[in-house]
């Protein structure tokens, strides 16, 4: 059995970290490991670029928007936040001002998120832990209308909205939906966003109810609680990180949404969304186009303030409805 | 403000209905409450989902086989057959022009390439083995998958038409978004400020459509009248040209490669959600597949592209697949930027402009056609749910 030879004099770590003294071969390969990394950062600054730039403009004067580039502000530093209060306040040509748009947004957003998520927890709980007949085939039902684009339903729910509906069996009319003229009227948008949102809501949140401990529920039912005293005191509380996620990616769904917006509103200005405001000012053509920069970065503010403060509950949604665990 | 107000008054009385309901049936015997409960729970789902998706949906599909503006004439094919005999919607015209196109061309010299690739790939490490062609070897993959894209391209931006124009918008879209998603969950992987860096590709997704078009207008945009040179515009070589509407001067024109440009700006908002789920199932595969392969020999490139793609396969066809059914419900962007105009009219804007004509008949076909195209994709990610599920 050999003896290890013992160690040489020289203290050869130290010149082998000198760079002269490298490994042929070595020396690019540091150089092309960090390009990787210079890569992603180019991506990174090409994709920041584009909102960089609306948030400059926003606050240049009229004169300089249209004339140099919002590049030139580092040259030619001339802020205002002119246009911000114009577009909030005092929008030129009548229209509404941003301030209420934002606030109809969040009458908008704000039931269009907390009743889908009641309901769909509800609905969860009782697809992942009850026994009944037909449980599959609700299921099932749930993920093929998640496929089912939201188009397929405007006309109808239109239809609805406008005129109710009834039934016509053998001579005698029954009302199945009362007419109650909702259309143009914010409750007419979010209680179309609840139904749309609800295939998603219920299968996200499945997702994460079928996953809790069973002995959780057992250890419950043998203290007596019933399916509804576990759904209150045990599956809601333990949800909430589902619960958060997906009310995050449903209000942001339902504040940046235009197109339900403009089916279900459009002759009601005064309650219109800042999505519908912003398109009418972009298509405006003159009047107050100085304002659009401002404009779109109020309507982008929200939620950009929740992504980067509540980003972990968003990607887990995202997450639970794409990636299989 | 009162709105508000009332939609929580609201919703205390149905969670206080909920509870009223649900301490009545625990006093009924266990028999009673096993099968009544569990509706008690469902009840506000199925009424929802029942009323506003199942019944307009099937009122939807009854309506595009329904003369007249609104359907009160009976039975009959004719929003089917104008919609499809409308060469502004779908037409096979240029077929031809498609088979002598550049991009054609390119994709047919990437399929050489790729084959050639595959034979060298075959032949090493092991000049013995059987096989003829590697088509899984880095090199003939990436050839084959922009070959594909390259002839895709060339078939939709030669046939033209309203259907070509959302199967465009799909292969775009798609095929770079988790292209480019990919490249980023690698490259961010073995980065330092990966969290920050996968932040802020990811945060345009947080953005309106609508407010993603106002800020690619500023990039966009020719110089004339009421509008500043877009950025794009100011690197561009040559005269300025109107990228979201084509025009090039007083003459040229860019289209239909202008849809393009638009898609470029769908790309900026999705590619961040394919990078954050192919993150996440790249750091998924076991470690020990990595390190068994590394024992084995293999490099970095070859670990990546034989042992961790494989694995996250699965993952990739469910964001090109949610990608896809996304893309062919494309509204707001194309509304917000050009409102379907010069060439860059979808499905969806048509069932818009029906629904504000009055013309449901015909929104409610264009409607169906959008389901018929979603259908297959959809059914291939509820089959992969049914299997993980039940």
């Amino acid at each position: 059995m050999a003896i290890a030879a013992p160690p040489p004099a020289v203290d050869v770590d130290a010149r082998a970290a000198h760079p002269a003294n490298e490994p042929v071969g070595a020396r690019t390969h540091r150089v092309l490991g960090s390009l990787p990394t210079a890569v992603l950062w180019a991506i990174v600054l090409i994709w920041t670029i584009p909102t960089i730039g609306l948030l400059v403009t926003s606050v240049r004067p009229e004169a300089d928007q249209f004339g140099a580039g919002w590049w030139t502000i580092v040259t030619n530093p001339s802020l205002t936040a002119e246009h911000y209060g114009n577009a909030l306040f005092d929008p030129p040509g009548g229209s509404l001002p941003f301030s209420d748009a934002f606030l109809n947004s969040f009458a908008i957003a704000i039931p269009g998120t907390l009743v889908p998520i009641a309901i769909a927890a509800a609905a969860a709980y009782a697809l992942a832990w009850m026994d009944f007949k037909g449980r599959h085939w609700l299921f099932i039902g749930v993920l093929a209308m998640m496929a089912v684009p939201l188009q397929m339903a405007l006309v109808p729910l239109q239809q609805l909205y406008t005129g109710g509906a009834h039934l016509t069996i053998a001579g005698t009319t029954f009302i199945v939906f009362p007419d109650l003229d909702l259309n143009n009227k914010p409750v007419a948008v979010w209680l179309a966003h609840t139904a749309f949102g609800l295939p998603l809501a219920i299968y996200l949140l499945h997702n994460y109810i079928s996953g809790l401990p069973r002995d959780v529920f057992e250890a419950a039912r043998i203290d007596g609680a019933g399916h509804f005293g576990i759904f209150w005191r045990i599956v809601l509380p333990l949800a909430k990180p589902a619960l958060a996620a997906f009310a995050i990616f449903q209000f942001l769904w339902v504040w940046n949404d235009y197109l339900l917006a403009l089916v279900f509103l459009s002759q009601n200005q005064d309650a219109s969304p800042l999505t519908i405001q912003l398109v009418n000012l972009v298509t405006s053509r003159g009047q107050g186009t100085e304002l659009l920069p401002a404009a779109a970065f109020i309507s982008i503010v929200v939620p950009l303030i929740i992504f980067f403060s509540l980003q972990r509950y968003f990607v887990r949604g995202l997450l639970a409805g794409s990636v299989k665990g | 403000m009162t709105t508000v107000i009332s939609v929580v008054v609201a919703l205390t009385i149905v969670v206080g209905l909920f509870t009223v309901l649900n301490m009545a049936a625990d006093r009924l015997p266990q028999r009673w409450d096993d099968r009544l409960r569990p509706w008690l729970f469902m009840a506000p789902a199925i009424i929802f989902m029942f009323g506003a998706l199942v019944v307009p949906t099937i009122r939807t599909v009854i309506l595009s086989f329904s003369g007249g503006s609104r359907g009160e004439d009976g039975f009959t094919t004719a929003n089917w057959t104008d919609l499809l005999g409308d060469d502004a919607v779908i037409s096979f015209d240029r077929v031809g022009d498609v088979l002598t196109s550049r991009l054609f061309l390119l994709g047919v010299v990437l399929v050489v390439l790729a084959l050639v690739a595959a034979r060298r790939a075959a032949g090493e490490p092991d000049p013995g083995a059987k096989r003829a062609l590697d088509l899984g070897s880095p090199v003939a993959s990436v050839a084959l998958y922009a070959a594909g894209f390259a002839v895709l391209m060339a078939v939709f931006s030669t046939l033209r038409g309203v259907i070509w124009n959302n199967l465009w918008w799909v292969v775009v879209v798609a095929g770079l978004s988790t292209a480019i998603g990919l490249a980023l969950a690698v490259l961010a992987d073995r980065s330092k400020r990966e969290t920050l860096a996968k932040s802020l590709i990811f945060m345009p997704m947080a953005i309106s459509l609508v407010g993603a078009a106002i800020i690619w207008k500023y990039i966009y945009d020719a110089p004339g009248a009421g509008q500043a040179e877009g950025l794009l515009n100011v690197l561009w070589p040559g005269d300025p040209i109107d990228f979201l509407r084509g025009s090039s001067g007083a003459t040229g024109s860019i289209a239909p490669w202008n849809n393009f440009f638009i898609m470029v700006i769908m790309i900026w908002i999705q590619a961040g959600f394919a990078m954050v789920v192919l993150s996440a199932a790249i750091k998924g595969v076991p470690a020990e597949l990595n390190e068994a392969a590394q024992v084995d020999g293999a490099n970095e490139a070859q670990v990546f592209w034989r042992v961790i793609l494989p694995q996250v396969i699965g993952t990739i066809v469910v964001v090109m697949t949610t990608l896809t059914i996304t893309v062919l419900k494309v509204f707001d962007l194309v509304k917000a930027t050009t409102g379907g105009a010069a060439d860059t009219d979808v499905l969806a804007n048509r069932v818009y402009d029906g629904l504000r004509n009055g013309n449901f008949t015909n929104a409610s076909t264009y409607a169906v056609m959008i389901l018929v195209l979603v259908l297959p994709i959809a059914y291939v990610n509820i089959r992969r749910n049914r299997q993980e599920v039940f």
